[in-house]
C-alpha cells in the first residue's frame, strides 16, 4: 500500500513536471514565433530588392520591379504606359535595331512620355489587375497600351501554372494579404510552396481542342517535342497555340473587356492591339482552316472592345512570315522590321490623340 | 512530401501534437499510420509494395524463430532474400542490367533486344530492403529474436523519418524503443528541434545554394573547362555532404523529438585524414551495414578457400581484404544507382582502400623518418593530410555526379586546363556566390569547433541570448536565403 502511493506521488510529480515542461516549451516556442514573424516582416521589404539565383534561372519567378517601376512612372505622371509580354522586347537574329516595340513607339511620339511594364508571359488577368491598381492612384496616365497576344487564350499559356502571376495580383489587389505575402514570399518559396490556383496535373489535364474536336489533353502535347523540328511537331504545335475556338465566356476574355470598361470609366484611353502572328506557316498546315479560326476569333475580341467603346488595332494578318523570327514553331516574336510596323500603326493613333491631351 | 516543403511544415507538427496525446500503448499505430501517409504522398501504389515486402519479411522472421532445424530456417531466409533482392533489382536494376547485356553483346553481332520497362523505382526501397535484410540474416544467425507485432515491425521498415534516405537502422536499436513509452522531455524535444533547424540549414541554405552552380556546371560540362570545373566539383563535394547530412539531422531530430534515437550517419567526414577514415566518417549506417553483412562474410569467405599462408607470396589475410573490399565497395556503388558512373565511383574508392592498406607500412615507415613520431598531433601535418584526402575524394565524386562516363572522363581531363579565363558563371551570381561560400565556412566553422561533442552540445553551453540570436538567425536565413528552385535530396533519388 504503501509502495503504492509511493508510485502514486511519483507519477504525479512527472506528470506535473511534464506539464511544466510543455508549458514552457509553448511559451517559449511562441515567443520565439512571434520575433522570427516580427523580423522576417522587417526583413522581407529589404531583400525582396535582391534577385535569387532563382529568379535568375526562372523567369518565371516573381520579381519586385515591375512594381516598383510602375510607381516610378506613376509618380512621374507618365502620359503611356505600355503593357506587354517577352513578344515586346525579344529581338530578331541579327538585328540592327536593339530597340523594343514600346522602345520604337516612344521615340516615334516625342511629345508623350511612355513607360513600359513588360514581363515573359504577362496575360490579360494580369494586366486587369494593373488597369485597377492604376485607376485607385492619384497620378493616372493618359494612354494604356494592351497587346492581346492570340496564344495567350490557348491552354498552353492560359493554364500554364508558371504562368498565374498569382502573387503579382494579390501585390496589385492590395491589403493585409499583400504584405504577408510580400513579408513571406520567400520563405514560402523555399519550401516549395505552390502559388498557382492550378496545379500541374490540372493542367495536364487540360483538354486542346481544334475547334470543336477534342484533339487530346495538355499532357500529349506539352512534352517539348514541339522544341525539335517535324512536320508533326509543327501541326501539332500549331493546334495547341493557335486552333481554339474562342468564346465570350474565357476567362481572358472576360477581363479584358473588364480592363477596356474599367479603363473607359476612368477616362484613361485604352488602345489595345492584336498582336501579329504567323498566318502564312499556320495556314499552310492548316489551309483554310488557320485563317477561318483566327478571324473567328480576332473577330470576336474586336466585336466585344468595340461595344466598350475601345479603339482595337487587329494586326493579326498584317505580317507575312519574313517578319518573324524563327524558333522551330511559329510565333509571334518580331524582327526590327515587324517591331517597327506594329510601333507606326501604335504611334498613328498616338499622334492622333495627342489633340486629345492638348485640349 | 520532402522535409523543406510546407506540407511537411503542416504534417510534422500534427503528427507531433497527435502522438504526445495519444497514449503511450497506441503510439505505434498513429506512428504507423503517418508513416504510410507520408510514404504514400509521394505515389500510393507503391505502398502496396511496401505493405507485402513488410508481410513476407514478418513471416519469415517469425518461422525463423520457431524453427531449430538449420534447413528450414535457410528455406525461409532465402525466401525473404528472393523477396527483398528480387524487387530491388526488379526496380532498380533491371533496365541497367538488360542494356548492359545488350552493349556487351552488341559487338559480337548477338540479338538482345529486351524492351526497357522504364519504371520509377519505389522511393526509398534501397533503404528499407537493406533494413529488413539486416533483420532477416539477425534473426538467422539468432543475433536477434523476431518481432512479433506485425505492426511495430511494419513501422520499423517504414518509419517517416528515414524510409526515404535512412539512416538504415538496426532492427535490434529501433524495435525495442518502439515499446517504450517517451512522455515530453523538455530537454529531449528542444534538442531534436534545434538539429532539425540546423539540418535544415545545410540542406536549404548550403546544399540547394551549391547545387544551382553545380547543376549547371556538370549538366553542360562540355561549355566549360578549368577553374570552373574545379570550383563545380569542390562545390559537389560539399553540396552532396550537406545534402545528405542535413537530411540526416533533420531525420535524427525529428525521431528525437519523439523520444527515439536514430543512428549517427556522419562524423564530419571531411575532417577524415585518410581514405580509409573516411569511410568510417561518412554514410556510417550504410558502411556498418556493408561491413557485417558482405565484408566480413566474403572475407571469412576467402580466408578460408586459401589454405595456404601465403599465395602467390601475399599473405592469405591480405587476399581476403583486397577480394572483399573491392566486392564491398564495386555493389556499394551498385547501391546508390543503376548506372556505370556509381559503379566506377565505388571501384575507385575499393582501390584507394587497396592502396592504403597496400602501403600502410611503408608510409608508416617515411612518416616517422620525416615528420618524427606522432606525426598526426603535428596540425600542420594533420591539416595537409585532410586536404590531401578531401581532394582525393572529390575527384572521384565527379564520377558519382557526372550525368555519364563520357562527361566524368571530359572533366577529370579538362580540370587543370582553362586557369586563366575566370569563371563566367561565378561572375554572374556574384551575390549568390557569397552566400554560398559564408554558409559552407559557418558550417566548417561549426564542425571545427564540434569534435568531440554533438552540435546541440555545443549551442546549449552557450549563454541564452548568443543561442537565441543564432537560432533567430539560422531561421531567417533559411527562410531568406534558401533556394526557391526545387533540388531534391540526393539520396533520397537511391
Amino acid at each position: 500500500m504503501r509502495y503504492r502511493s509511493f508510485m502514486f506521488n511519483f507519477n504525479g510529480v512527472r506528470k506535473i513536471r511534464d506539464q511544466m515542461s510543455i508549458k514552457k516549451f509553448i511559451v517559449k516556442l511562441t515567443l520565439f514565433l512571434v520575433i522570427t514573424f516580427f523580423l522576417q516582416s522587417l526583413l522581407s521589404f529589404y531583400l525582396l530588392r535582391f534577385e535569387t539565383s532563382a529568379s535568375r534561372l526562372n523567369k518565371y519567378v516573381f520579381k519586385f520591379d515591375e512594381f516598383v517601376r510602375l510607381n516610378n512612372y506613376l509618380k512621374a505622371k507618365t502620359d503611356i504606359i505600355y503593357f506587354g509580354d517577352s513578344t515586346i522586347y525579344t529581338l530578331g537574329e541579327g538585328d540592327k535595331d536593339e530597340r523594343t516595340t514600346a522602345g520604337m513607339v516612344k521615340d516615334m511620339t516625342p511629345c508623350y512620355s511612355l513607360g513600359s511594364i513588360t514581363h515573359a508571359a504577362y496575360h490579360m488577368d494580369l494586366y486587369l489587375e494593373f488597369c485597377r491598381y492604376i485607376t485607385r492612384q492619384k497620378n493616372r496616365p493618359y494612354f494604356i497600351i494592351i497587346p492581346i497576344n492570340m496564344r495567350s487564350f490557348s491552354p498552353e499559356w492560359d493554364r500554364r501554372p508558371q504562368y498565374q502571376f498569382e502573387i503579382e495580383k494579390i501585390i496589385l489587389r492590395g491589403g493585409l494579404l499583400k504584405q504577408l505575402v510580400l513579408a513571406f514570399y520567400k520563405p514560402l518559396c523555399v519550401f516549395k510552396y505552390n502559388f498557382s490556383t492550378i496545379s500541374r496535373k490540372e493542367f495536364l489535364n487540360t483538354p486542346v481542342f481544334n475547334g470543336s474536336q477534342q484533339m487530346g489533353m495538355v499532357r500529349d502535347f506539352n512534352n517539348k517535342s514541339y522544341l525539335t523540328y517535324s512536320e508533326n511537331n509543327l501541326k501539332n504545335s500549331i493546334i495547341y497555340f493557335y486552333m481554339y475556338t474562342l468564346n465570350r465566356e474565357h476567362r481572358k476574355v472576360k477581363s479584358m473587356v473588364e480592363a477596356a470598361t474599367i479603363l473607359t470609366q476612368n477616362n484613361i484611353t485604352a488602345i489595345f492591339y492584336i498582336t501579329p502572328i504567323d498566318h502564312e506557316t499556320g495556314e499552310k498546315y492548316f489551309p483554310g482552316q488557320f485563317l477561318k479560326r483566327l478571324r473567328h476569333n480576332t473577330q470576336l475580341i474586336c466585336s466585344l472592345l468595340e461595344a466598350e467603346g475601345v479603339e482595337v488595332l487587329d494586326l493579326s494578318i498584317d505580317l507575312t512570315s519574313k517578319y518573324f523570327r524563327w524558333v522551330r514553331y511559329p510565333n509571334e516574336y518580331l524582327r526590327q522590321t515587324g517591331r517597327k510596323y506594329v510601333a507606326e500603326k501604335i504611334s498613328h493613333i498616338l499622334l492622333n490623340k495627342e489633340i486629345d491631351k492638348r485640349i | 512530401m520532402l522535409f523543406n516543403s510546407v506540407d511537411f511544415l503542416l504534417f510534422f507538427p500534427i503528427v507531433l501534437v497527435l502522438y504526445f496525446l495519444t497514449p503511450g500503448s497506441y503510439r505505434w499505430a498513429l506512428l504507423l499510420g503517418a508513416s504510410y501517409y507520408f510514404y504514400m504522398c509521394w505515389e500510393p501504389i507503391y505502398a502496396l509494395f511496401l505493405i507485402t515486402s513488410t508481410l513476407i519479411d514478418y513471416y519469415c522472421g517469425l518461422q525463423m524463430g520457431k524453427s531449430k532445424i538449420l534447413k528450414e530456417r535457410r528455406y525461409y531466409l532465402l525466401l525473404s532474400l528472393f523477396s527483398n533482392l528480387g524487387l530491388l533489382f526488379g526496380f532498380k536494376y533491371l533496365d541497367f542490367f538488360n542494356a548492359s547485356i545488350k552493349s556487351l553483346l552488341h559487338p559480337f553481332n548477338i540479338f538482345y533486344d529486351v524492351p526497357a520497362l522504364n519504371i520509377v523505382a519505389p522511393l526509398g526501397i534501397s533503404y528499407y530492403t537493406f533494413k529488413k535484410l539486416s533483420y532477416i540474416i539477425d534473426i538467422y544467425r539468432e543475433n536477434q529474436e523476431p518481432e512479433r507485432h506485425v505492426g511495430k515491425f511494419a513501422l520499423y521498415v517504414s518509419f517517416f523519418p528515414e524510409v526515404t534516405a535512412g539512416p538504415i537502422d538496426r532492427s535490434k536499436v529501433l524495435l525495442p524503443q518502439f515499446n517504450s513509452v517517451y512522455t515530453f522531455d523538455y530537454t529531449r524535444v528542444t534538442g531534436g528541434l534545434k538539429l532539425m533547424v540546423w539540418g535544415m540549414f545545410k540542406k536549404v541554405v548550403i546544399a540547394d545554394r551549391l547545387g544551382v552552380f553545380v547543376n549547371l556546371v556538370y549538366d553542360h560540362p562540355h561549355d566549360y573547362q578549368g577553374l570552373t570545373l574545379v570550383v563545380a566539383t569542390f562545390f559537389f563535394s560539399i553540396q552532396i555532404y550537406a545534402d545528405f547530412s542535413g537530411y540526416t539531422d533533420m531525420a535524427i531530430g525529428m525521431a528525437q523529438v519523439m523520444g527515439y534515437n536514430l543512428m549517427d550517419n556522419f562524423n564530419r567526414p571531411y575532417f577524415a585524414i585518410s581514405i580509409t577514415e573516411f569511410w568510417r566518417r561518412w554514410h556510417i549506417s550504410l558502411t556498418t551495414w556493408l561491413r557485417d553483412y558482405l565484408f566480413l562474410p566474403i572475407a571469412y569467405a576467402v580466408s578460408r578457400r586459401i589454405k595456404r599462408e601465403r599465395l602467390m607470396k601475399i599473405k592469405a589475410e591480405s587476399w581476403a581484404y583486397a577480394v572483399s573490399i573491392l566486392i564491398t565497395m564495386l555493389l556499394c556503388g551498385l547501391w546508390h544507382g543503376s548506372n556505370w558512373t556509381y559503379i566506377i565511383w565505388g571501384g575507385l574508392h575499393g582501390l584507394y582502400l587497396l592502396l592504403s592498406f597496400a602501403t600502410r607500412k611503408t608510409r608508416k615507415k617515411w612518416r616517422k623518418k620525416i615528420i618524427g613520431p606522432r606525426p598526426n598531433m603535428k596540425p600542420f601535418y594533420k591539416g595537409v593530410r585532410i586536404l590531401f584526402t578531401f581532394c582525393c575524394v572529390s575527384l572521384i565524386w565527379i564520377f558519382f555526379r557526372a550525368n555519364s562516363l563520357s562527361d566524368a572522363f571530359y572533366i577529370i581531363s579538362h580540370l587543370l586546363s582553362g586557369f586563366e579565363t575566370p569563371p563566367a558563371i561565378f561572375q554572374d551570381m556574384k551575390l549568390e556566390f557569397f552566400i554560398a561560400l559564408i554558409s559552407v565556412g559557418f558550417m566548417f566553422l561549426v564542425h571545427l569547433f564540434q569534435p568531440h561533442k554533438g552540435i546541440r552540445k555545443l549551442f546549449s553551453e552557450k549563454p541564452l541570448l548568443f543561442r537565441w540570436i543564432l537560432y533567430l538567425l539560422l531561421v531567417l536565413s533559411i527562410m531568406n536565403l534558401g533556394e526557391f528552385n526545387e533540388i531534391p535530396f540526393i539520396y533520397v533519388q537511391f
